[in-house]
């Protein structure tokens, strides 16, 4: 098969880059053996970045690897066999799904968040209210139904009696925050942190009864994690008294 | 007899024919047949499918109208304005459709730099509506289109336009009754490719026309959002798209791909 | 209201296409067929290209028929499909995606009657069929029906039967002869194929390296060759030698006399093989160029008997087969080979090697 014993050398290179590679891109021969696993919903994304990079408080997740997405995206990971140690996600429903893996122990309810309609840029000094959104004239965002927030929304819809067929559908609530922003839709429903984490002059609907609309955030570790003190350490954090004023800074309810 | 490729050769090309075959089998193995009529025949999907065959075919259609012309322009010019030419056609091809997506909107999206004009002058907005999911497709199928023609155009021999006009014709009969006849079946490739390509397109068309059902929600944005929710309309629908383009592809044999 | 023109193609043309250097000037009368003749590289092709309009000049004229198609100094160009002329390419170039009766109808007027042109040449069987599926030859008879059908003022040929084998090239040469004089508008041959000027042509033009080298009847052209290629391609006898007095010396130092007094550079000799005469002795007389050689064989072309020869010369000479008989000539037989001094031409216009 081999002309000369440089060929065969190759070929046994070859062979072994490609057997090696694939166990080196597994999970489970990281060079990050030791790191947290984290699955995050989106909506906890600033309160995640802001603990991650914070070196002058001790818990684990400034070493961690953080997978955000959608808290249905996240689900839909674990089911196809992702593997996480700590798994943060919006909205009661998405917990029970969690659960029913049942590879996870119970779950720590730790903050909430209630729903905002909020419109774009030109038309905050509008004065708008949620009459003007029954007119139909105006474009609206939501996130897809499975995102909590979606969920809400279709809630706040059905109780105003709104009409969201003509709403566009975004896979994640700071897409829809986005075009609010940058003006491509009219209006949009999004949580009351990310309306308070906006950077540009966005307003919020007043009086619109979406603040009776709530999302609950919970965390919960899996089972066998190899990594349980570090898992611990980190609900610790985040149910401690500083975890809990950061984040009522970013604007969530604490239990 | 042709003389036979070597072992070698022909078992990778089985593993890569598997490589493909693999996950799309894969696909069908999941699907609950049984209950295929009754998710098909929901809202959701025919809204989609229909949206999706559409939008697709308008935009092929957009694409070949656009890059005819542009093709018979680019097979004429030579040197470093011809590359760059190309290059900028080639873009949308190897720009991911989130990005080009993202550039349409800053063009002509409501504060775009065409689209804000347009719409302080006639009120119209193209995102967010069918027409936006068009524009969207179009953009990504024309790259297609362009190089398929002015690959066709260039292996032409120049002399035929020069028999052509010797026997009277003008440029216009030329280009007609000469020179697109012949390159007919790379015309027709370059359709399909085309529209192939708008009726998988996602990236540019959520990004650009949004997801709203019964409007610009096509099949591939429809798949991604049941994929959470509905796992089984998400099959039947992948199922749909499938079927669709198998049976169009095959139905057409060789002709649909520029074979000598 | 203007005379008609004196010719129907009265042009000058003079561009430069990479290291070719074209200067070229002709006539052609009404009704006249001329074939342009020369080496590759010449400038034939580039010539008709000029003269249809695909390629622009760099000064010079083109007039059809008194109307002026280009004159640079004015910038007046008039485009290709509106100057009448009609090209025959060597491929043909019959338009794959059209049948035969659709190629011959593409440049006629819409009333025109074609049943003359298809009868003339042949074509009535093959009107369904579509060019992929025709002979070289028959691929030919249909690009001249479809140049013909859309009336032009002049027909251009490049090199149209080169890509025949021989048995079709005769056959096509009847008919496009036949074609030609039925419409007598006038046409331009280009040609490698001195038989095409022949049974084709009333003049032969001759382009070498850019310029016209000869212009005269294809006999004459013949008969006076004045350059080595157009001796070359009419089958005479080629030397190179250097001067010395009234005679060329050849490298291996065989005297050829001629009758002038010769330039003392390098030369070259032209020697029509019908002008070598055979011996079988030494002959008395006036001819000062007698050599003894060998006979290396003889070749029968019809009545002439081509005997080709080796000696102080490697020539050959053209005799009557009878004559040829009585010599006895067999492969070594030694003869006596005689030119008159007065048959020795020398070379006026040097080709390009």
């Amino acid at each position: 098969m081999f002309k000369t014993v440089i060929q065969a050398k190759k070929f046994s290179k070859s062979v072994a880059i490609v057997l090696i590679l694939p166990c080196l891109l597994a999970s489970g021969c990281t060079s990050q053996e030791n790191a947290l696993r984290l699955f995050v919903a989106s909506s906890m994304t600033d309160f995640m970045g802001q603990i991650s990079s914070d070196h002058s408080t001790t818990q684990p997740a400034t070493v961690a690897e953080i997978n955000i997405a959608g808290s249905g995206t996240l689900l839909t990971q674990l089911d196809e066999g992702a593997e996480a140690d700590v798994v943060i996600l919006a909205g009661r429903g998405h917990m029970r799904r969690l659960q029913e893996m049942d590879s996870f122990l119970s779950p720590v309810e730790f903050a909430s968040t209630s729903l905002s309609v909020v419109v774009s840029p030109e038309l905050a000094t509008a004065s708008l209210s949620i009459r003007d959104l029954r007119a139909g004239e105006l474009q609206g965002a939501a996130c897809v139904i499975s995102a909590p927030c979606g969920q809400l929304a279709e809630q706040f819809a059905a109780a105003k009696g709104l009409e969201l067929r003509s709403w566009s559908r975004e896979p994640n609530v700071r897409s829809v925050l986005a075009k609010v922003e940058r003006g491509e839709v009219d209006f949009g429903f999004v949580y009351r942190t990310d309306f308070l984490a906006a950077e540009t002059d966005i307003a919020e609907i007043a009086d619109s009864g979406a603040e009776a609309f709530t999302t609950f955030y919970s965390l919960a570790v899996a089972r066998d994690t190899p990594n349980m003190t570090k898992a611990v350490a980190l609900v610790e954090f985040i149910t401690s008294h500083e975890g809990q004023s950061r984040l009522r800074q970013l604007g969530f309810e604490v239990p | 007899m042709r003389a036979r490729l070597p072992v070698r050769i022909r078992l990778v090309a089985l593993g890569a024919l598997a490589f493909i075959a693999t996950p799309l089998l894969s696909l069908l193995w999941r699907v609950p047949w049984s209950r295929l009529v009754d998710l098909l025949t929901r809202d959701v999907v025919t809204d989609a499918l229909l949206l999706s065959l559409i939008s697709s075919i308008a935009a092929a259609l957009a694409a070949l109208a656009l890059g005819i012309p542009l093709a018979l322009q680019l097979a004429r010019m030579n040197g470093f304005a011809a590359s760059v030419v190309r290059a900028v056609v080639v873009l949308p091809m190897i720009l991911p459709p989130v990005v080009g997506g993202a550039a349409l909107l800053f063009a002509f999206g409501r504060r775009g730099l065409v689209g804000s004009v347009v719409s302080d002058v006639t009120g119209l907005v193209v995102p967010y509506t069918l027409t936006g999911v068009i524009v969207a497709n179009t953009f990504v199928a024309l790259p297609f289109v362009v190089l398929t023609v002015e690959g066709a155009l260039r292996a032409l021999d120049p002399r035929f336009e020069l028999a052509a006009a010797t026997l009277g014709a003008n440029e216009a009969r030329v280009t007609f009754r000469v020179v697109l006849p012949m390159v007919r079946p790379a015309l027709i490739a370059g359709g399909f490719l085309g529209w192939a390509r708008a009726l998988g397109e996602f990236g540019a068309t959520i990004t650009f026309a949004g997801n709203i059902q019964g409007k610009t929600q096509t099949l591939p944005l429809a798949v991604f959002v049941a994929l959470e929710t509905d796992r089984e309309a998400a099959l039947a629908m992948s199922v749909v798209l499938i079927s669709v383009s198998l049976l169009i592809l095959v139905s057409l044999r060789d002709r649909w791909w520029p074979v000598r | 209201m203007t005379d008609s023109a004196e010719f129907l193609l009265d042009a000058r043309v003079v561009l430069d296409r990479g290291d070719l250097h074209l200067d070229a000037e002709l006539q052609v009368h009404h009704g006249e067929v001329v074939a342009v003749m020369g080496p590759n590289g010449a400038g034939k092709t580039t010539l008709l290209n000029a003269l249809l309009g695909w390629l622009p000049l760099r000064s010079g004229w083109i007039l059809v028929d008194g109307k002026a198609f280009e004159t640079p100094e004015d910038d007046t160009v008039t485009p290709i499909h509106q100057r009448g002329l009609g090209m025959i390419f060597q491929d043909g170039l019959l338009f794959p995606h059209l049948k035969v009766a659709g190629n011959i109808r593409f440049g006629a007027a819409p009333d025109k009657d074609l049943t003359s042109i298809i009868e003339t040449l042949e074509l009535s069987n093959l009107l369904h069929k579509y060019p992929l599926e025709l002979s070289a030859g028959q691929t030919q008879r249909v690009a001249l029906a479809r140049t013909l059908a859309a009336d032009p003022k002049m027909v251009l040929f490049d090199e149209p039967l080169a890509s025949l084998d021989v048995t079709g090239r005769s056959r096509a040469r009847e008919l496009i002869g036949a074609a030609l004089s039925e419409n007598l508008s006038g046409a331009l041959i280009v040609t490698h194929d001195p038989a095409d000027a022949f049974a084709l042509a009333q003049r032969v033009v001759v382009l070498e390296n850019g310029h016209i080298s000869q212009c005269d009847s294809p006999a004459a052209i013949q008969s006076r060759p004045q350059s080595r290629w157009v001796a070359d391609l009419m089958g005479w006898n080629i030397f190179r030698g250097v001067g010395r007095g009234t005679s060329i010396v050849t490298p291996n130092g065989t005297e050829i006399t001629t009758t002038g007094l010769q330039s003392d550079g390098e030369v070259t000799v032209m020697i029509n093989p019908a002008s070598v005469a055979l011996f079988p002795e030494r002959p008395v007389g006036s001819p000062r160029n007698s050599w003894l050689c060998q006979v290396r064989g003889v070749q029968l072309l019809g009545d002439i008997a081509r005997v080709s020869l080796s000696g102080p010369l490697d020539i050959y000479a053209d005799i009557t087969s009878s004559a040829a008989a009585e010599l006895v000539l067999n492969e070594g037989t030694e003869i006596w080979v005689t030119v008159k001094a007065t048959e020795v031409h020398i070379e006026t216009r040097p080709s390009v090697d």
